[in-house]
């Protein structure tokens, strides 16, 4: 099964979405907040890793790529590109935190950025399976969890994901291949000590 | 593992998007279907994609959607509108419990326009609310209610007759205001903006403003600190306590508690002198540029001028080195012709030439071959060698014959005076201090032969001798003396080439009485001394058609070398 096959009316779906909305139904775009919400916060999650932000990222992503839609350009597809918004704000607001870290003392609010917290979407932390999973991506250097996550969670083509991250295809398939590597020997360790 | 099967593990996520293009699927199918190695790795890999499948964390907040949603509704605004977090929206929501809440709230807030009476909402951004209920665009409000915007907000509505007001905070506070009835309005606080399609009349406590149909003003309103009017368009008239005032588009006026205070728009400025002024500048400027462009023509053709200058310079200075070694070889050449006469010439001739031959070897072998001369001076029998020896060294023109040619200003001998003339004429045309003193005992000495006196005031007068050049005037003026010593003096002076000689010259130049060859050799010592008197005659005579043309032709150099052109040709 190819990435792309995991959903394969999601296109056209989308696009009948987004024309609907643009000729002034609004309330349709529910439905694609409804089929995006969990995918784009979970990759949001695993560049944030605090559930609070990645929450709030989520809905500015939304509400950014609602406003935004007459400039969105269908012969891509719109999680691709609803993605993008989503990840560029989020580097942006690590860029920002980071920032503040350096320049004040408000340590607290920030240190659960790049790992003080457990890493864990807080729905997941009573379910087991999943919970590995997500210690183990959390070991995951940044631009390998942002692939698979990507890859995973919308099941999208390294050519959408290297458009979202602006790096080559090629690039993105490597780094999903050392990602799974690296998963693969973090999962072995876990089920030994476990 | 080989590296191949990195390659293909590495490739492997664009093999299964089909993005490989087909030489490299192919390439990477053979290689998987020969590689166990690879495939197992595959296989392993495969269980991990399932369970990172299903890892998908949810966003765990049941209302997120309908918050969304929410959101969209009431920001409906241009993307560069900045996108607040509505935390007590949200957590009212959240605590609520149910998204339904969200979606009542929402259509409570979402009238349809028509439906409603009272102005209609054409803009709200921020915290604007109407008798404490927050507006949004499209909203409709009550006359009677009162309405607030927090700082950073904006409110605008139309009411019936399509009058326009904007509220919106001023100076850091909420704005406030109330509609009292059709064509009234209350501002307590804030600035507001009228365009008034009717008669419309803002009240506050300190004094109230009527606007004519037609007019946009904006008014102020700072707690105590009165109601300020700014007339943009129309008219309109600001009454305070105790005065009224008519303002008309561009003026503003201040109503405060001691009474209204008129503030005249400024003065407006004339542009037109400014104008006339920059006109004359860039007219200037474009002179400035003109005459820049004809300066740098100037120095272009002075710089070519001083190029050629310098170049005639040097042609001048080349020429007059030529004329020198010429007079000199001419003064050798008239030794040989006075002597032509006299019973050494037999003599002399063969050896001139000889020396001229010998000379340059011996200046070569420097001071060895200036020995070897000196030598044959002190110690030869042979007149004739000696005399040779003279000649040579007299031609080596260096400081290191003097010693050698002062031996040879005592010989005596078969030869007559002839040594030591050449001798003394060799001296003189050393370029040594030194020399004067040796040069002056021959010349001073009144026995001495006329030949070597003529011989040694030639280095005398070059350096500027007076009594050495006046003896040679003195002696080509003497009508009564030998021809050869005048002539010998003549051609002193002409080697000594000093200005001091010039009136003799100028005589010399303009007396027909005089050869042809000699007055030319005149207009070209002229041509070399180059003062105002010389340049007069010499020009003159330059352009007389009665002078001999040989004599013409030197007078025309020499004009060329005084003025340093090439005037003539």
């Amino acid at each position: 099964m190819t990435a792309q096959q995991k959903h394969p009316e999601t296109a056209a779906e989308d696009a009948r979405i987004v024309s609907q909305v643009l000729t002034g139904d609004r309330e349709i775009y529910g439905r694609l907040v409804e089929k995006y919400q969990d995918r784009l916060y979970s990759i949001l999650f695993s560049i944030l890793r605090n559930h609070d932000l990645a929450l709030e990222i989520c809905q500015d992503t939304f509400l950014r790529a609602f406003n935004a839609l007459h400039l969105y350009d269908s012969t891509y597809k719109f999680s691709s590109w609803l993605f993008r918004i989503g990840v560029n704000l989020s580097f942006n607001k690590v860029k920002r935190l980071k920032l503040e870290r350096k320049t004040t003392d408000r340590s607290v609010e920030v240190a659960r950025l790049g790992g003080g917290e457990s890493g864990i979407p807080p729905a997941l932390q009573t379910e087991e399976t999943k919970k590995v999973i997500w210690e183990a991506m959390e070991q995951l250097p940044e631009n390998y969890r942002t692939a698979l996550t990507m890859r995973y969670f919308e099941g999208l083509s390294c050519k959408d994901i290297a458009e979202v991250l602006g790096v080559t295809p090629n690039v993105v398939s490597i780094n999903i291949h050392r990602g799974k590597k690296l998963m693969q020997r973090y999962l072995k360790d876990y089920a030994i000590k476990g | 593992m080989a590296v191949k099967c990195r390659e293909v593990m590495e490739l492997h996520e664009l093999y299964l998007d089909r993005a490989l293009e087909a030489g490299a699927r192919i390439s990477l199918e053979a290689h998987l279907s020969g590689c166990s190695s690879c495939q197992k790795q595959l296989e392993e890999l495969g269980t991990l994609d399932a369970r990172l499948e299903r890892a998908v964390a949810p966003v765990g907040d049941p209302t997120f959607a309908a918050e969304v949603m929410h959101r969209i509704r009431i920001d409906h605004t241009p993307a560069a509108q900045p996108l607040r977090r509505t935390f007590s929206m949200r957590s009212l929501i959240s605590h609520a419990g149910i998204a339904a809440a969200a979606a009542v709230l929402a259509i409570a807030l979402w009238p349809k326009q028509g439906d409603t009476e009272g102005p209609i909402v054409r803009w709200a951004s921020g915290n604007a609310t109407a008798a404490g209920q927050l507006l949004r665009r499209d909203a409709s409000f009550l006359p009677g209610q009162t309405l607030e915007v927090a700082p950073g907000g904006r409110l605008a509505w139309t009411d019936a007759r399509g009058t326009v007001q904007q509220l919106a905070p001023f100076a850091g506070d909420a704005a406030r205001a109330r509609l009292e009835s059709e064509g009234v309005t209350r501002l307590d606080r804030g600035l507001l903006t009228v365009s008034a399609v009717d008669p419309i009349e803002i009240r506050s406590p300190l004094g109230s403003a009527r606007l004519e149909g037609g007019t946009v003003a904006s008014l102020r309103r700072e707690d105590d600190r009165g109601l300020m009017m700014d007339v943009h368009e129309g008219r309109a008239t600001l009454e305070g306590s105790d005065r009224r005032l008519e303002l008309r588009a561009g003026e503003s006026g201040r109503v405060v508690a001691d009474g209204p205070e008129r503030v005249l728009p400024p003065e407006p400025i004339d542009l037109a002198p400014w104008e006339a002024k920059v006109d004359e500048l860039e007219a200037e400027n474009r002179k400035l540029h003109e005459r820049g462009k004809g300066l740098e023509q100037e120095v272009l053709s002075l710089t070519a001028q001083l190029t050629e200058a310098l170049t005639n310079n040097q042609q001048l200075g080349e020429r007059l080195l030529q004329i020198e070694s010429t007079v000199t070889e001419a003064q050798v050449q008239a030794l040989m012709d006075d002597f032509e006469t006299s019973a050494q010439v037999g003599m002399l001739y063969p050896l001139v030439a000889e020396a001229i031959q010998l000379a340059p070897r011996f200046r070569e072998m420097g001071s060895r071959g200036i020995d070897l001369l000196s030598e044959v001076i002190s110690t030869s029998d042979s007149s004739e060698q000696r005399l040779l020896a003279v000649l040579i060294l007299r031609r080596i023109e260096t400081p290191a014959v003097i010693p050698p040619l002062q031996a040879a200003l005592q010989i005596k001998d078969e030869a007559g005076n002839m040594a030591r003339q050449i001798a003394a004429a060799g001296l003189s045309i050393i370029d040594a201090e030194a020399m004067s003193s040796v040069l002056r005992s021959r010349f001073e000495a009144e026995n001495e032969d006329i030949g070597v006196r003529i011989n040694s005031a030639i280095g005398l007068a070059r350096m500027g001798d007076r009594p050495a050049i006046d003896f040679l005037v003195d002696m080509y003026r003497d009508e009564s003396a030998d021809p050869r010593d005048r002539e010998g003096a003549l051609q002193a002076l002409l080697v000594a080439n000093r200005p001091e000689a010039a009136p003799l010259f100028r005589e010399i130049a303009t007396d027909e009485k005089v050869e042809i060859g000699v007055r030319a050799a005149a207009f070209s010592f002229l041509g070399d001394v180059r003062d105002q008197q010389s340049l007069e005659l010499v020009q003159k005579v330059a352009d007389d058609p009665a002078v001999p043309a040989e004599i013409r032709k030197v007078a025309q150099r020499a004009y060329n070398r005084i003025t340093g052109t090439d005037f003539y040709r």
